[in-house]
């Protein structure tokens, strides 16, 4: 079975192909918006996403070998996004079990929504301004320059969950150590 | 206050101490998990990112590589860095001690 999806928030989308395999969907590939999956076991595995670019080229193999030695398996890669599982009977899955690598992944890919939403809203408001300021008006630049405004608030409601999470953490790391 | 070493997260104290004696990954994350009677559980990635930091700092090496699985075991500087946390460790355990009167 396939399903659509865009990748603009990976942690909505990592709960999502949790939710799948709970209904007995196993994630088997995926592109930045095609996700596959196929029918087994409802809830016999956790899935968690990665970004691997913080790691650089040298260490990439090494870091999934050193997830492979530790029981996790991969499941598929699109890019720099990869999707791993393990067994339910093995534990509670997660990657990174402390706050400050996860506020650090989230800052990286706010960082990432920001630029983009903020090189559309450019593109799209002076785009506009620029269709209109001529006699006859540019209808082909303006339904181009209004898909980059409907990209700012596509990706604007996922930056502001993001940075819920990312708040959320850095008020624990106040009063906890980790 | 001026401290040697600030305080150690409790990864990378139960990382340090589990380094004891040389192991891989794996073996870290079943270790901590054992000692601690699975209160701490540390993910995979979360021990990748200590390891190098630790490697970096010169607290821990790793060993010739056997077969697949690299393994790695604690320096003297890190033996000194761990120490100097259980000093830390009891000032708090004692100075909590003495005016809660103990925990029941």
């Amino acid at each position: 079975m396939h399903k659509y999806r865009l990748m603009i928030n990976p942690y909505a989308i990592e709960n999502w192909v949790n939710d799948m395999a709970c209904q007995g969907w196993h994630l088997k590939k995926f592109t930045w918006i095609r996700f596959t999956f196929e029918r087994g076991e409802p809830g016999s595995h956790i899935y968690r996403y990665d970004e691997l670019e913080r790691f650089g080229t040298d260490y990439e193999e090494d870091y999934l070998e050193f997830l492979q030695s530790s029981g996790i398996e991969q499941v598929n890669r699109s890019g720099n996004f990869v999707f791993f599982r393990k067994a339910v009977q093995e534990g509670p899955f997660e990657l990174f079990t402390d706050k400050k690598t996860r506020i650090g992944n989230l800052s990286k890919k706010m960082t990432i929504l920001l630029s983009l939403i903020l090189l559309n809203l450019i593109i799209g408001i002076t785009g506009l301004i620029g269709d209109f300021s001529n006699q006859t008006a540019d209808w082909i630049g303006f339904t181009l320059n209004s898909l980059n405004l409907i990209v700012v608030v596509l990706f604007s409601l996922p930056l502001y969950k993001l940075m819920r999470v990312r708040n959320l953490l850095k008020k624990e790391l106040d009063v906890f150590s980790d | 206050m001026t401290q040697e070493h600030p305080p150690l997260t409790e990864g990378v104290y139960y990382i340090l101490l589990a380094l004891y004696e040389a192991r891989h990954g794996y073996g870290i994350m079943q270790l901590v998990e054992e000692m601690s009677n699975g209160r701490v559980r540390l993910g995979a990635g979360t021990i990748y990112g200590a390891i190098k930091t630790l490697l970096e700092r010169g607290w821990i090496v790793a060993l010739d590589e056997d077969g697949r699985k690299k393994e790695y075991i604690i320096t003297e500087t890190g033996k000194s860095v761990i120490e100097y946390e259980i000093l830390r460790l009891r000032e708090l355990f004692d100075n909590g001690i003495r005016i809660t009167k103990g925990v029941e």
